[in-house]
Protein backbone atom coordinates (compact mmCIF):
# COMPACT_ATOMS: atom_id res chain seq x y z
CA UNK A 1 0.00 0.00 0.00
CA UNK A 2 1.32 3.10 -0.90
CA UNK A 3 1.54 6.50 1.50
CA UNK A 4 -1.39 7.53 -0.99
CA UNK A 5 -3.74 5.22 -0.44
CA UNK A 6 -3.63 4.89 3.19
CA UNK A 7 -4.43 8.49 3.98
CA UNK A 8 -8.12 9.61 4.09
CA UNK A 9 -10.06 11.37 1.81
CA UNK A 10 -11.98 14.41 2.88
CA UNK A 11 -14.26 15.58 0.42
CA UNK A 12 -15.75 19.31 1.02
CA UNK A 13 -18.49 20.02 -1.43
CA UNK A 14 -19.88 23.12 -2.18
CA UNK A 15 -23.35 23.69 -3.32
CA UNK A 16 -23.06 25.35 -7.04
CA UNK A 17 -26.46 26.51 -8.37
CA UNK A 18 -26.01 30.25 -8.04
CA UNK A 19 -24.28 32.85 -5.57
CA UNK A 20 -20.65 33.27 -4.29
CA UNK A 21 -19.69 29.34 -4.90
CA UNK A 22 -16.38 30.56 -6.90
CA UNK A 23 -15.50 32.17 -3.75
CA UNK A 24 -16.01 29.52 -1.12
CA UNK A 25 -14.12 26.61 -3.48
CA UNK A 26 -11.37 29.54 -4.10
CA UNK A 27 -10.76 29.84 -0.24
CA UNK A 28 -11.10 25.73 0.31
CA UNK A 29 -8.75 24.86 -2.44
CA UNK A 30 -6.29 28.10 -1.10
CA UNK A 31 -6.78 26.04 2.45
CA UNK A 32 -6.21 22.54 1.49
CA UNK A 33 -3.33 22.92 -0.26
CA UNK A 34 -1.83 24.49 2.94
CA UNK A 35 -3.57 21.42 4.91
CA UNK A 36 -2.58 18.73 1.98
CA UNK A 37 1.17 19.51 3.21
CA UNK A 38 1.05 20.20 6.61
CA UNK A 39 2.49 17.57 9.00
CA UNK A 40 -0.88 17.81 11.72
CA UNK A 41 -2.98 16.76 8.73
CA UNK A 42 -1.02 14.19 7.41
CA UNK A 43 -2.93 11.67 7.60
CA UNK A 44 -5.63 13.25 5.58
CA UNK A 45 -5.82 13.88 2.03
CA UNK A 46 -8.06 16.95 1.26
CA UNK A 47 -10.48 18.23 -1.74
CA UNK A 48 -13.58 20.23 -2.68
CA UNK A 49 -15.73 19.07 -4.97
CA UNK A 50 -18.40 21.60 -6.71
CA UNK A 51 -22.33 20.03 -6.36
CA UNK A 52 -25.23 20.51 -8.93
CA UNK A 53 -26.89 16.99 -9.50
CA UNK A 54 -27.59 14.49 -6.94
CA UNK A 55 -24.56 12.37 -8.08
CA UNK A 56 -22.17 14.99 -6.78
CA UNK A 57 -23.57 13.98 -2.86
CA UNK A 58 -21.71 10.66 -3.10
CA UNK A 59 -18.53 10.70 -0.45
CA UNK A 60 -18.59 13.88 1.08
CA UNK A 61 -17.45 14.29 4.52
CA UNK A 62 -19.50 18.36 4.39
CA UNK A 63 -20.85 20.34 2.79
CA UNK A 64 -21.49 24.39 2.36
CA UNK A 65 -24.14 26.17 0.78
CA UNK A 66 -23.30 29.38 -0.30
CA UNK A 67 -24.39 33.12 -0.60
CA UNK A 68 -26.80 34.27 -3.50
CA UNK A 69 -30.24 34.79 -3.96
CA UNK A 70 -32.71 31.76 -1.83
CA UNK A 71 -35.70 32.14 -4.29
CA UNK A 72 -33.20 31.27 -7.07
CA UNK A 73 -31.18 28.37 -5.23
CA UNK A 74 -34.42 27.14 -4.14
CA UNK A 75 -36.15 26.91 -7.43
CA UNK A 76 -33.41 25.41 -9.40
CA UNK A 77 -33.03 22.68 -6.69
CA UNK A 78 -36.52 21.71 -6.81
CA UNK A 79 -35.96 21.35 -10.88
CA UNK A 80 -32.94 19.77 -10.59
CA UNK A 81 -34.24 16.83 -8.76
CA UNK A 82 -31.13 17.80 -6.14
CA UNK A 83 -33.39 19.41 -3.46
CA UNK A 84 -35.01 15.89 -2.07
CA UNK A 85 -31.48 13.99 -1.59
CA UNK A 86 -29.62 17.22 -0.68
CA UNK A 87 -32.32 17.69 2.38
CA UNK A 88 -31.56 13.84 3.25
CA UNK A 89 -27.99 14.40 3.45
CA UNK A 90 -27.82 17.31 4.68
CA UNK A 91 -30.81 16.22 8.12
CA UNK A 92 -28.71 13.08 8.35
CA UNK A 93 -25.97 14.06 10.26
CA UNK A 94 -23.84 12.24 8.55
CA UNK A 95 -21.90 15.24 7.11
CA UNK A 96 -20.68 18.70 8.20
CA UNK A 97 -23.00 21.12 6.71
CA UNK A 98 -22.41 25.06 6.68
CA UNK A 99 -24.84 27.75 5.39
CA UNK A 100 -24.03 31.23 5.02
CA UNK A 101 -26.60 33.95 4.08
CA UNK A 102 -28.57 32.36 1.86
CA UNK A 103 -27.23 29.31 2.65
CA UNK A 104 -28.78 29.81 5.97
CA UNK A 105 -32.10 30.24 4.89
CA UNK A 106 -32.11 27.15 3.18
CA UNK A 107 -30.82 25.15 6.45
CA UNK A 108 -33.37 26.64 8.39
CA UNK A 109 -36.19 24.74 9.44
CA UNK A 110 -38.56 28.14 9.64
CA UNK A 111 -38.27 30.96 7.67
CA UNK A 112 -40.25 34.27 7.83
CA UNK A 113 -40.60 37.65 5.68
CA UNK A 114 -40.62 35.29 2.75
CA UNK A 115 -42.42 35.05 -0.47
CA UNK A 116 -44.29 31.72 -0.09
CA UNK A 117 -45.89 30.88 -3.46
CA UNK A 118 -43.66 31.49 -6.21
CA UNK A 119 -46.22 31.06 -9.61
CA UNK A 120 -46.56 26.78 -10.27
CA UNK A 121 -43.98 26.36 -7.73
CA UNK A 122 -43.47 27.09 -4.05
CA UNK A 123 -40.52 28.81 -2.26
CA UNK A 124 -38.56 25.69 -0.18
CA UNK A 125 -35.88 25.13 2.33
CA UNK A 126 -34.40 22.13 3.17
CA UNK A 127 -34.31 21.95 6.86
CA UNK A 128 -31.78 21.00 9.49
CA UNK A 129 -31.11 23.98 12.05
CA UNK A 130 -33.91 24.17 14.95
CA UNK A 131 -34.03 27.97 13.73
CA UNK A 132 -36.77 30.92 12.71
CA UNK A 133 -34.88 33.05 10.22
CA UNK A 134 -36.05 36.13 9.05
CA UNK A 135 -35.16 37.04 5.78
CA UNK A 136 -33.77 40.70 5.16
CA UNK A 137 -33.61 41.47 8.72
CA UNK A 138 -31.64 44.33 8.30
CA UNK A 139 -33.35 46.14 5.56
CA UNK A 140 -32.49 46.69 1.98
CA UNK A 141 -28.41 46.62 0.29
CA UNK A 142 -28.04 50.53 1.86
CA UNK A 143 -28.51 49.45 5.22
CA UNK A 144 -25.62 46.14 4.67
CA UNK A 145 -22.67 46.85 6.95
CA UNK A 146 -19.79 45.42 7.90
CA UNK A 147 -18.48 44.70 11.23
CA UNK A 148 -15.35 42.56 13.29
CA UNK A 149 -16.74 39.36 16.00
CA UNK A 150 -15.44 36.92 17.81
CA UNK A 151 -17.80 33.47 18.12
CA UNK A 152 -18.34 31.20 21.07
CA UNK A 153 -17.06 27.87 21.20
CA UNK A 154 -14.14 28.27 18.39
CA UNK A 155 -10.44 30.06 17.88
CA UNK A 156 -12.02 32.41 15.28
CA UNK A 157 -11.49 35.63 16.99
CA UNK A 158 -11.80 39.28 15.78
CA UNK A 159 -12.98 38.50 12.18
CA UNK A 160 -14.37 40.51 9.87
CA UNK A 161 -17.70 39.47 8.98
CA UNK A 162 -19.88 41.13 6.25
CA UNK A 163 -23.23 41.78 6.11
CA UNK A 164 -25.22 41.92 2.60
CA UNK A 165 -29.20 42.09 2.77
CA UNK A 166 -28.37 39.24 5.59
CA UNK A 167 -30.93 37.24 7.44
CA UNK A 168 -31.33 36.70 11.12
CA UNK A 169 -31.74 34.08 13.73
CA UNK A 170 -34.82 35.80 15.17
CA UNK A 171 -35.99 32.40 17.20
CA UNK A 172 -34.81 28.89 18.49
CA UNK A 173 -37.42 26.88 17.71
CA UNK A 174 -38.44 24.29 21.04
CA UNK A 175 -40.81 22.65 19.49
CA UNK A 176 -41.78 21.16 15.57
CA UNK A 177 -43.21 24.26 13.74
CA UNK A 178 -46.48 25.09 13.37
CA UNK A 179 -47.38 25.34 9.14
CA UNK A 180 -46.06 28.02 7.43
CA UNK A 181 -48.45 30.92 6.93
CA UNK A 182 -48.58 33.83 4.10
CA UNK A 183 -44.94 35.32 4.44
CA UNK A 184 -43.49 31.82 6.02
CA UNK A 185 -42.53 28.45 5.15
CA UNK A 186 -41.73 25.31 7.11
CA UNK A 187 -39.03 22.46 6.23
CA UNK A 188 -39.98 19.27 5.88
CA UNK A 189 -38.08 17.22 9.17
CA UNK A 190 -36.65 13.88 7.83
CA UNK A 191 -34.49 12.84 10.89
CA UNK A 192 -34.54 15.68 14.16
CA UNK A 193 -31.64 16.97 15.28
CA UNK A 194 -30.69 16.11 18.78
CA UNK A 195 -28.21 18.44 19.79
CA UNK A 196 -28.86 21.90 20.90
CA UNK A 197 -28.84 25.28 19.17
CA UNK A 198 -25.65 27.20 20.71
CA UNK A 199 -25.83 30.92 19.59
CA UNK A 200 -22.11 32.15 18.54
CA UNK A 201 -22.38 35.15 18.03
CA UNK A 202 -24.84 38.17 18.19
CA UNK A 203 -24.74 41.96 16.86
CA UNK A 204 -26.31 45.11 18.38
CA UNK A 205 -28.48 46.78 16.03
CA UNK A 206 -30.55 49.61 17.00
CA UNK A 207 -31.50 48.94 20.79
CA UNK A 208 -31.99 45.11 19.42
CA UNK A 209 -29.35 41.98 20.20
CA UNK A 210 -29.91 39.77 16.59
CA UNK A 211 -28.14 35.81 16.57
CA UNK A 212 -25.82 36.38 13.50
CA UNK A 213 -24.17 32.85 13.59
CA UNK A 214 -25.78 29.63 15.31
CA UNK A 215 -24.29 25.90 15.42
CA UNK A 216 -26.39 22.32 16.01
CA UNK A 217 -24.55 19.32 16.16
CA UNK A 218 -23.32 19.28 12.62
CA UNK A 219 -24.65 22.35 11.42
CA UNK A 220 -23.15 25.83 11.16
CA UNK A 221 -24.94 28.60 10.32
CA UNK A 222 -23.59 32.48 9.44
CA UNK A 223 -25.95 35.17 8.14
CA UNK A 224 -22.61 36.60 7.11
CA UNK A 225 -19.99 35.93 4.46
CA UNK A 226 -16.59 34.74 5.37
CA UNK A 227 -16.34 33.82 1.54
CA UNK A 228 -15.70 37.58 0.86
CA UNK A 229 -12.45 38.33 2.90
CA UNK A 230 -8.92 37.12 2.51
CA UNK A 231 -8.97 35.36 5.62
CA UNK A 232 -9.53 31.48 5.73
CA UNK A 233 -9.69 30.83 9.25
CA UNK A 234 -13.58 30.83 9.59
CA UNK A 235 -13.69 27.54 6.61
CA UNK A 236 -10.20 26.20 8.47
CA UNK A 237 -12.85 26.21 11.54
CA UNK A 238 -15.48 24.54 9.85
CA UNK A 239 -13.33 21.73 8.50
CA UNK A 240 -11.25 21.12 12.10
CA UNK A 241 -14.82 20.93 13.98
CA UNK A 242 -17.97 20.34 11.56
CA UNK A 243 -15.60 17.98 9.10
CA UNK A 244 -12.82 16.00 10.69
CA UNK A 245 -14.25 15.94 14.12
CA UNK A 246 -17.63 14.06 12.52
CA UNK A 247 -15.34 11.58 10.24
CA UNK A 248 -13.22 10.50 13.31
CA UNK A 249 -16.72 10.24 15.19
CA UNK A 250 -17.95 8.15 11.95
CA UNK B 1 -14.26 55.54 0.77
CA UNK B 2 -12.66 52.83 3.03
CA UNK B 3 -12.57 49.19 1.50
CA UNK B 4 -14.91 47.33 3.69
CA UNK B 5 -17.49 50.15 1.79
CA UNK B 6 -16.41 49.07 -1.39
CA UNK B 7 -16.24 45.35 -0.77
CA UNK B 8 -19.91 45.10 0.83
CA UNK B 9 -21.34 46.64 -2.71
CA UNK B 10 -19.15 44.13 -4.51
CA UNK B 11 -20.36 41.40 -2.79
CA UNK B 12 -23.76 41.98 -3.18
CA UNK B 13 -22.59 42.16 -6.99
CA UNK B 14 -21.09 38.69 -6.14
CA UNK B 15 -24.01 37.15 -4.78
CA UNK B 16 -25.97 37.64 -7.93
CA UNK B 17 -23.03 35.50 -9.82
CA UNK B 18 -24.85 32.95 -12.40
CA UNK B 19 -27.77 34.79 -12.58
CA UNK B 20 -30.99 36.23 -14.60
CA UNK B 21 -30.95 40.02 -14.03
CA UNK B 22 -34.50 40.78 -15.45
CA UNK B 23 -36.08 44.47 -16.70
CA UNK B 24 -39.88 44.61 -15.75
CA UNK B 25 -41.73 47.57 -15.82
CA UNK B 26 -44.46 46.24 -13.93
CA UNK B 27 -45.60 44.58 -10.27
CA UNK B 28 -47.23 41.65 -12.53
CA UNK B 29 -43.80 41.45 -14.52
CA UNK B 30 -41.65 41.47 -11.57
CA UNK B 31 -43.47 38.70 -10.14
CA UNK B 32 -43.24 36.58 -12.63
CA UNK B 33 -39.12 37.22 -13.20
CA UNK B 34 -39.33 36.55 -9.34
CA UNK B 35 -41.17 33.58 -9.67
CA UNK B 36 -39.06 32.19 -13.00
CA UNK B 37 -35.85 32.55 -10.52
CA UNK B 38 -34.67 35.68 -11.60
CA UNK B 39 -31.80 36.95 -8.87
CA UNK B 40 -32.82 40.85 -9.39
CA UNK B 41 -35.05 42.94 -11.44
CA UNK B 42 -34.06 46.44 -13.23
CA UNK B 43 -37.51 48.53 -12.69
CA UNK B 44 -38.04 50.73 -15.80
CA UNK B 45 -40.99 52.62 -17.56
CA UNK B 46 -40.56 51.56 -20.94
CA UNK B 47 -38.17 48.43 -21.86
CA UNK B 48 -35.30 49.24 -24.58
CA UNK B 49 -36.88 48.33 -27.46
CA UNK B 50 -39.77 50.55 -26.78
CA UNK B 51 -37.33 53.24 -25.89
CA UNK B 52 -35.75 53.00 -29.33
CA UNK B 53 -38.94 53.12 -30.97
CA UNK B 54 -40.93 55.81 -29.28
CA UNK B 55 -37.76 58.24 -29.13
CA UNK B 56 -37.73 61.06 -27.07
CA UNK B 57 -35.48 61.54 -23.84
CA UNK B 58 -35.51 58.49 -21.62
CA UNK B 59 -35.18 59.71 -17.65
CA UNK B 60 -35.19 57.83 -14.51
CA UNK B 61 -38.62 55.86 -13.80
CA UNK B 62 -41.28 57.18 -11.72
CA UNK B 63 -40.01 56.05 -8.22
CA UNK B 64 -43.43 55.53 -7.30
CA UNK B 65 -43.39 52.43 -9.86
CA UNK B 66 -39.77 51.80 -8.55
CA UNK B 67 -41.50 51.69 -4.99
CA UNK B 68 -44.19 49.24 -6.15
CA UNK B 69 -41.72 46.68 -7.36
CA UNK B 70 -39.86 46.96 -4.38
CA UNK B 71 -42.58 46.11 -2.16
CA UNK B 72 -43.79 43.28 -4.10
CA UNK B 73 -40.60 41.17 -4.87
CA UNK B 74 -38.00 39.65 -2.17
CA UNK B 75 -34.89 39.53 -4.70
CA UNK B 76 -33.11 43.10 -5.07
CA UNK B 77 -34.58 46.00 -7.33
CA UNK B 78 -32.47 48.08 -9.65
CA UNK B 79 -33.43 51.20 -11.10
CA UNK B 80 -31.57 53.23 -13.94
CA UNK B 81 -29.96 56.53 -14.14
CA UNK B 82 -29.06 58.86 -16.85
CA UNK B 83 -24.76 58.84 -17.74
CA UNK B 84 -23.36 61.56 -14.90
CA UNK B 85 -27.21 62.09 -13.54
CA UNK B 86 -25.70 62.61 -9.78
CA UNK B 87 -29.12 63.83 -8.77
CA UNK B 88 -30.97 60.95 -10.02
CA UNK B 89 -28.92 58.69 -8.21
CA UNK B 90 -28.95 60.64 -5.40
CA UNK B 91 -32.86 60.06 -5.54
CA UNK B 92 -32.69 56.26 -6.54
CA UNK B 93 -30.21 55.93 -2.78
CA UNK B 94 -32.93 57.94 -1.06
CA UNK B 95 -35.73 55.48 -2.11
CA UNK B 96 -33.34 52.10 -1.22
CA UNK B 97 -33.07 50.57 -4.72
CA UNK B 98 -30.40 48.15 -4.50
CA UNK B 99 -28.30 49.19 -7.32
CA UNK B 100 -28.11 52.07 -9.64
CA UNK B 101 -27.67 51.18 -13.05
CA UNK B 102 -26.12 54.30 -14.66
CA UNK B 103 -27.46 53.62 -18.21
CA UNK B 104 -26.56 54.13 -21.85
CA UNK B 105 -30.28 53.18 -22.71
CA UNK B 106 -31.55 56.67 -21.00
CA UNK B 107 -30.29 59.54 -22.77
CA UNK B 108 -26.92 61.06 -21.21
CA UNK B 109 -26.89 64.13 -18.52
CA UNK B 110 -23.74 64.98 -18.52
CA UNK B 111 -21.13 64.51 -21.43
CA UNK B 112 -18.06 64.53 -19.99
CA UNK B 113 -18.47 63.45 -16.50
CA UNK B 114 -19.96 59.31 -14.99
CA UNK B 115 -21.30 59.67 -11.92
CA UNK B 116 -18.58 59.66 -9.01
CA UNK B 117 -19.50 56.46 -7.76
CA UNK B 118 -17.57 56.26 -4.97
CA UNK B 119 -19.64 58.82 -2.74
CA UNK B 120 -22.93 56.54 -2.48
CA UNK B 121 -23.05 53.41 -0.56
CA UNK B 122 -25.70 52.05 -3.01
CA UNK B 123 -23.68 49.97 -5.37
CA UNK B 124 -23.80 50.97 -9.16
CA UNK B 125 -23.42 48.68 -12.33
CA UNK B 126 -21.82 50.41 -15.43
CA UNK B 127 -21.82 49.55 -18.80
CA UNK B 128 -18.39 48.82 -20.81
CA UNK B 129 -17.62 47.62 -24.69
CA UNK B 130 -13.80 47.34 -23.79
CA UNK B 131 -11.22 47.14 -21.37
CA UNK B 132 -10.92 50.92 -21.03
CA UNK B 133 -14.81 52.08 -20.27
CA UNK B 134 -14.59 48.93 -17.70
CA UNK B 135 -11.81 50.35 -15.99
CA UNK B 136 -12.34 53.42 -16.07
CA UNK B 137 -15.97 52.93 -14.58
CA UNK B 138 -14.32 50.67 -11.60
CA UNK B 139 -11.85 53.57 -10.58
CA UNK B 140 -15.20 56.15 -10.37
CA UNK B 141 -16.40 53.03 -7.85
CA UNK B 142 -18.55 50.80 -10.21
CA UNK B 143 -19.23 47.35 -8.27
CA UNK B 144 -20.08 45.43 -11.12
CA UNK B 145 -19.99 45.98 -14.84
CA UNK B 146 -21.52 44.98 -18.03
CA UNK B 147 -21.35 44.87 -21.09
CA UNK B 148 -23.37 47.35 -22.97
CA UNK B 149 -23.86 45.17 -25.93
CA UNK B 150 -26.96 46.46 -28.11
CA UNK B 151 -30.21 47.14 -26.07
CA UNK B 152 -33.58 47.16 -27.48
CA UNK B 153 -32.13 44.95 -30.61
CA UNK B 154 -32.85 41.00 -29.16
CA UNK B 155 -29.35 41.14 -31.68
CA UNK B 156 -26.98 39.40 -29.28
CA UNK B 157 -23.85 39.97 -31.87
CA UNK B 158 -22.77 43.15 -30.30
CA UNK B 159 -22.57 41.90 -26.27
CA UNK B 160 -20.41 39.08 -27.69
CA UNK B 161 -17.77 41.51 -29.68
CA UNK B 162 -17.89 43.57 -26.17
CA UNK B 163 -16.89 40.20 -24.35
CA UNK B 164 -14.41 39.46 -26.69
CA UNK B 165 -13.42 42.72 -27.13
CA UNK B 166 -12.56 42.92 -23.02
CA UNK B 167 -11.05 39.67 -22.82
CA UNK B 168 -8.83 40.01 -25.80
CA UNK B 169 -7.54 43.44 -24.03
CA UNK B 170 -7.20 41.62 -21.11
CA UNK B 171 -5.39 38.78 -22.39
CA UNK B 172 -2.90 41.73 -24.60
CA UNK B 173 -1.70 43.72 -21.05
CA UNK B 174 -1.22 40.26 -19.29
CA UNK B 175 1.32 39.12 -22.28
CA UNK B 176 2.63 42.38 -22.33
CA UNK B 177 3.08 43.31 -18.60
CA UNK B 178 3.28 40.28 -16.50
CA UNK B 179 6.73 40.61 -16.62
CA UNK B 180 6.78 43.29 -14.50
CA UNK B 181 5.72 41.08 -11.70
CA UNK B 182 8.74 39.74 -11.62
CA UNK B 183 10.87 42.20 -12.98
CA UNK B 184 9.26 45.84 -12.29
CA UNK B 185 12.22 47.51 -13.97
CA UNK B 186 11.83 45.44 -17.03
CA UNK B 187 12.27 48.42 -19.86
CA UNK B 188 9.58 46.65 -22.33
CA UNK B 189 6.97 46.05 -19.85
CA UNK B 190 7.33 49.31 -18.65
CA UNK B 191 6.51 50.64 -22.13
CA UNK B 192 3.93 48.34 -22.56
CA UNK B 193 2.73 49.33 -19.01
CA UNK B 194 2.43 53.51 -20.16
CA UNK B 195 0.98 52.64 -23.60
CA UNK B 196 -1.84 51.05 -21.93
CA UNK B 197 -2.33 53.52 -19.36
CA UNK B 198 -2.72 56.07 -22.64
CA UNK B 199 -4.51 53.86 -24.32
CA UNK B 200 -7.28 53.00 -21.88
CA UNK B 201 -6.95 56.48 -19.86
CA UNK B 202 -6.04 54.92 -16.18
CA UNK B 203 -3.36 54.91 -13.94
CA UNK B 204 -0.42 52.68 -14.63
CA UNK B 205 -1.31 51.56 -11.35
CA UNK B 206 -4.92 50.42 -12.47
CA UNK B 207 -2.88 48.05 -15.07
CA UNK B 208 -0.60 46.78 -12.82
CA UNK B 209 -3.26 45.83 -10.40
CA UNK B 210 -4.93 44.04 -12.82
CA UNK B 211 -1.61 42.12 -14.00
CA UNK B 212 -1.10 41.42 -10.13
CA UNK B 213 -4.87 40.56 -10.48
CA UNK B 214 -3.87 37.72 -12.82
CA UNK B 215 -6.03 39.42 -15.63
CA UNK B 216 -9.65 39.34 -13.31
CA UNK B 217 -11.37 42.14 -13.17
CA UNK B 218 -11.78 43.20 -9.61
CA UNK B 219 -15.79 43.51 -9.68
CA UNK B 220 -18.40 41.10 -11.48
CA UNK B 221 -18.96 41.52 -14.95
CA UNK B 222 -22.51 40.43 -16.71
CA UNK B 223 -23.49 40.19 -20.22
CA UNK B 224 -26.24 42.74 -21.21
CA UNK B 225 -27.76 43.82 -24.94
CA UNK B 226 -29.74 41.82 -27.13
CA UNK B 227 -30.16 38.66 -25.60
CA UNK B 228 -33.16 37.60 -26.53
CA UNK B 229 -33.13 33.24 -26.20
CA UNK B 230 -31.79 30.56 -23.71
CA UNK B 231 -29.14 30.17 -25.87
CA UNK B 232 -27.92 33.64 -26.24
CA UNK B 233 -27.66 33.14 -22.66
CA UNK B 234 -25.92 30.57 -22.27
CA UNK B 235 -23.22 31.61 -24.54
CA UNK B 236 -22.57 34.65 -23.09
CA UNK B 237 -22.15 32.55 -20.05
CA UNK B 238 -19.74 29.95 -21.76
CA UNK B 239 -17.40 33.64 -22.74
CA UNK B 240 -16.92 33.62 -19.17
CA UNK B 241 -19.60 35.98 -17.93
CA UNK B 242 -20.49 35.87 -14.57
CA UNK B 243 -24.30 36.14 -15.34
CA UNK B 244 -26.93 37.84 -17.89
CA UNK B 245 -29.39 41.15 -17.46
CA UNK B 246 -32.36 40.23 -20.10
CA UNK B 247 -34.15 43.44 -21.06
CA UNK B 248 -37.02 43.53 -23.97
CA UNK B 249 -35.93 39.87 -24.72
CA UNK B 250 -38.03 38.57 -22.21
CA UNK B 251 -41.70 40.53 -21.79
CA UNK B 252 -41.35 41.40 -25.87
CA UNK B 253 -41.77 37.69 -26.40
CA UNK B 254 -45.26 35.85 -26.72
CA UNK B 255 -45.01 33.71 -23.93
CA UNK B 256 -42.53 35.89 -20.85
CA UNK B 257 -42.84 33.47 -18.26
CA UNK B 258 -42.01 30.30 -19.72
CA UNK B 259 -38.81 32.48 -21.68
CA UNK B 260 -37.68 33.45 -18.25
CA UNK B 261 -38.03 30.01 -16.47
CA UNK B 262 -35.98 29.01 -19.67
CA UNK B 263 -33.36 31.77 -19.50
CA UNK B 264 -32.76 30.65 -15.70
CA UNK B 265 -32.47 26.93 -16.63
CA UNK B 266 -29.86 27.72 -19.76
CA UNK B 267 -27.28 30.22 -16.77
CA UNK B 268 -27.96 27.47 -14.65
CA UNK B 269 -26.89 24.57 -17.28
CA UNK B 270 -24.82 26.70 -19.77
CA UNK B 271 -22.19 23.95 -20.10
CA UNK B 272 -24.71 20.76 -20.93
CA UNK B 273 -26.91 21.40 -24.13
CA UNK B 274 -29.16 18.69 -23.50
CA UNK B 275 -30.21 21.07 -20.77
CA UNK B 276 -30.18 23.70 -22.80
CA UNK B 277 -32.32 22.12 -25.31
CA UNK B 278 -35.15 21.32 -23.12
CA UNK B 279 -35.84 24.32 -21.81
CA UNK B 280 -36.00 25.63 -25.17
CA UNK B 281 -39.05 23.67 -26.09
CA UNK B 282 -42.55 25.33 -27.05
CA UNK B 283 -40.94 28.61 -25.91
CA UNK B 284 -43.61 31.09 -28.52
CA UNK B 285 -42.59 33.66 -30.33
CA UNK B 286 -39.09 35.19 -29.08
CA UNK B 287 -39.04 39.80 -29.42
CA UNK B 288 -39.00 40.26 -33.19
CA UNK B 289 -35.78 42.24 -32.90
CA UNK B 290 -33.33 44.66 -35.13
CA UNK B 291 -30.28 43.64 -36.83
CA UNK B 292 -27.25 45.65 -35.36
CA UNK B 293 -25.43 45.40 -38.60
CA UNK B 294 -28.35 47.46 -40.04
CA UNK B 295 -28.21 50.17 -37.76
CA UNK B 296 -26.39 53.36 -38.41
CA UNK B 297 -24.18 54.47 -36.03
CA UNK B 298 -26.51 57.31 -34.60
CA UNK B 299 -29.31 54.55 -33.92
CA UNK B 300 -27.10 52.54 -31.34
CA UNK B 301 -27.16 53.22 -27.53
CA UNK B 302 -23.60 51.57 -27.19
CA UNK B 303 -21.95 54.45 -28.84
CA UNK B 304 -23.26 56.18 -25.33
CA UNK B 305 -20.58 56.66 -22.66
CA UNK B 306 -17.13 57.14 -23.13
Amino acid sequence: MTQQDSKTHIVVGVLSVQGSFREHLDHLNVLFTDLNSAPEYSHYQFSARKVKQPKDLDGLSGIILVGGESTTMSLLLQHSGLFGPLAQLIQSGKVGVWGTCAGLILIANQVTNTKVDLGDCKFKVLGGLDVSIERNSFGRQVDSFTQVLSFQESSVRSFECVFIRAPVVTGILSEKPSVGTKSSVVAEVFEANNHSVEVLSEVEKDGKTLIVAVRQGHILGTSFHPELVQDYRFHKWFVDEFVLKRSIDA
Amino acid sequence: MCASDFQKKAGLAQMLKQGVIMDVTTVEEALIAEEAGAVAVMALERVPSDIRKEGGVARMSDPHMIRSIMDAVSIPVMAKVRIGHTVEAEMLEALGVDFIDESEVLTVADRKYHVDKDDFKVPFVCGAKDLGEALRRIVEGAAMIRTKGEAGTGDVSEAIHHIRKIRSEIDDVMANCSVLLENPNDKSGLQHLKGFSEKFRVSEDTILELVRNAGKLPVVNFAAGGIATPADAALCMRLGCDGVFVGSGIFKSSNPAKLAKAIVEAVHWYLEPEQILKASFDLGEPMRGIQVSGLKEEEKLSVRGW
